[in-house]
């Protein structure tokens, strides 16, 4: 039970917390030979020429992916990246369809073999001193491979990241800022708007916030919040998360 | 250790609950008031009230869901909620009530596809307002994968409800704090309502704990009664009542009631040896629409409760008390008591009486 539930929190806290490590949302790369590990952030390896492989060794047990990012462009204004995942989540989302406490999804579902792939593309640029500013695009894909009946899951930053399983496509548009503080601290702020085209809900905005301690470069805490406001199948609602992790990086 | 997980666990959903999960209630606030589609002309004068209160179980009718013994199934389409809310509305729309006091409502809840149970029967009916409490809410239920809950009781009138509000009852203590975080919250739901000559007249509306062994219910009956004294004394006129989870003193069984699955541990059968007289105090102090003689005498005309159909109604769950005078009424059983066959409507049977006002 309790790790079903780190489960579930881990599934989402890459992307609830993006920005938890020193690079997560913007166009940076691992340089080869370096990693980095969260508590909830996924493990990265910097793979050299521009490419960095990351995985989630605790979600990779119910919903087996491997993301790749490539940095295309690291010398003029703009770096540019994209990052491309290919997952099977359907052990953990049987995993959640379930009786008693824990059941995220109602036991009688019919979850067919799932296959999905999530394509971000990245830009980053300085802005004034110590700011850089990443604007991002993405599209998740995704396709059950046969009959399938399940309902959708209508919490925040579940319902947006499951609807390509379901309704086969999901896409979004973000801007991040970040920038220094004071000293060892450093903001992250973090805006996506999803757009569903296949979905009941069509819609959902995330604004992350979260102020990050790096008391050296092979540390960082963070710790704020993730407020969504958006559209489910019962109309408009909205919610605020908590966001914090723990990470390290050598 | 994991104790103490679960105790952060719960202090931290209790302090986001109003940003996260929102399961909770105040002690006292107010009922959502709905208002019909299309309002239809109530009668001038309210000399005879006629109520009917009925426990329509979300919509579900006669379907076996995962918590009732033998059942299969979790969320309903669109159709079949539609389709079972039709029937009641048929029952509805043939007896015409003018208070209608019912219990486990659905208004916003993914096991009932989304459906405001509350305004669609408005919407159907001649009925033009209504109040609604809820008893279990939560933006994301994580059990059973119920996933989005909100379901409660609900009092609908011909007349205008000038205000109702939501009395907290008391939570089952038993339970651990994470789990009563997400649990059943019972209440008592009391409406105004604008009667003719008579804009004071409360409908006192609840819906009482099902399980508990430790003497929550007993609470919750005590807390009801309290209530109702407390109107009586404030002298204004109230009729009262709903799913009270319990049986009235003369009652011929007590436990081990046909279809009943003894050798599942999940659905352990209901028990109510040593409550035998916890409902005597409302059945002294007001006036029920069951006579305690003529249901010690013949306990079966006024079985409100049937869990399999095929056995039939084999207990009494449901009650109607008043400060006034009921001139007549019965439990909606079948065509030939009630007029209309209503097994099929819901696990509980629909109550009628007539309310005689200036008494």
């Amino acid at each position: 039970m309790t790790a079903m539930w780190m489960a579930l929190l881990a599934a989402f806290a890459p992307t609830a917390q993006a920005g938890a490590g020193t690079s997560h949302g913007t166009a940076e790369v691992l340089d080869e030979g370096e990693w980095e590990v969260g508590v909830y952030a996924p493990l990265r390896r910097g793979m050299g020429n521009g490419v960095e492989l990351s995985i989630h060794p605790l979600v990779a047990l119910l919903s087996p992916h491997l993301a790749l990012k490539k940095a295309w462009s690291t010398d003029g204004a703009w770096v540019v990246a994209s990052r491309h995942s290919l997952m099977y989540p359907t052990p953990l989302l049987r995993t959640f369809a379930r009786e008693g406490t824990g059941g995220i999804i109602v036991a009688d579902a019919e979850i067919p073999p799932t296959l999905a792939s999530d394509h971000r593309f990245i830009a980053t640029t300085g802005v004034g001193e110590a700011t850089d500013l990443s604007l991002s695009a993405r599209v998740m894909v995704g396709a059950g491979l046969g009959e399938g009946d399940w309902p959708s899951i209508d919490m925040p930053l579940s319902y947006t990241r499951t609807a390509a399983y379901r309704d086969h496509v999901a896409t979004a548009a973000g801007v991040q800022l970040d920038g220094g503080l004071v000293g060892p601290l450093f903001y992250r702020l973090d805006v996506d708007g999803w757009w569903l085209p296949n979905s009941d809900a069509a819609w959902a905005t995330e604004v992350k916030t979260t102020v990050h301690w790096r008391p050296s470069d092979g540390f960082n805490a963070h710790i704020g919040a993730t407020a969504v406001v958006g559209e489910y199948p019962y109309g408009n609602n909205w919610h605020v998360l908590p966001a914090f992790d723990l990470i390290w990086r050598w | 250790m994991p104790r103490l997980l679960l105790l952060c666990w719960t202090l931290a959903l209790a302090g986001c609950d109003g940003l996260l999960f929102r399961t909770g209630f105040d002690d006292i606030e107010d009922a959502v008031l709905y208002t019909a589609e299309t309002l239809t002309e109530a009668p001038e004068s309210a000399d005879q009230v006629l109520v009917i209160n009925h426990n329509i179980k979300y919509g579900g009718a006669r379907l076996l869901f995962f918590w009732e013994c033998g059942g299969t199934r979790y969320n309903m389409t669109e159709g079949e909620v539609k389709g079972h809310l039709d029937a009641v509305i048929e029952l509805i729309n043939a007896t015409e009530p003018d208070i209608l006091m019912l219990q486990e409502v659905d208004v916003l809840s993914q096991r009932s596809a989304y459906i405001d149970q509350v305004q669609y029967i408005l919407d159907r009916t001649h009925l033009n307002y209504g109040a609604y409490a809820s008893q279990h809410k939560s933006d994301f239920l994580p059990s059973d994968g119920m996933g989005k809950m909100d379901f409660g009781n609900a009092t609908l009138s011909r007349w205008p409800i000038a205000e109702a509000t939501r009395y907290a009852l008391p939570l089952v203590s038993e339970y651990p704090a994470y789990y009563q975080y997400f649990y059943l919250k019972r209440h008592i739901l009391d409406a105004t309502i604008e009667l003719p000559g008579n804009p004071d007249f409360h409908v006192v509306n609840t819906h009482l704990e099902a399980f508990s062994d430790d003497g929550t219910k007993r609470r919750q009956i005590d807390q009801f009664h309290g209530h109702l004294t407390d109107l009586h004394d404030d002298g204004v006129d109230f009729i009262a009542g709903g799913d009270l989870n319990s049986l009235p003193a003369g009652s011929q069984v007590l436990k081990n009631f046909d279809g009943e699955c003894p050798d599942e541990a999940r659905f352990e059968g209901d028990n109510y040896e040593g409550e035998e007289d916890w409902l005597d105090d409302l059945f002294a102090d007001f006036n029920s629409l069951m006579p305690l003689d003529e249901y010690a005498e013949d306990n079966g005309p006024w079985h409100s409760y049937a869990g399999d159909p095929d056995i039939g109604w084999n207990r009494t769950l449901d009650y109607l008390f008043t400060n006034g005078t009921w001139l007549e009424g019965e439990v909606m059983q079948s065509e030939a008591q009630g007029g209309h066959t209503t097994i099929h409507l819901s696990d509980h049977a629909p109550i009628r009486a007539i309310w005689e006002a200036g008494q």
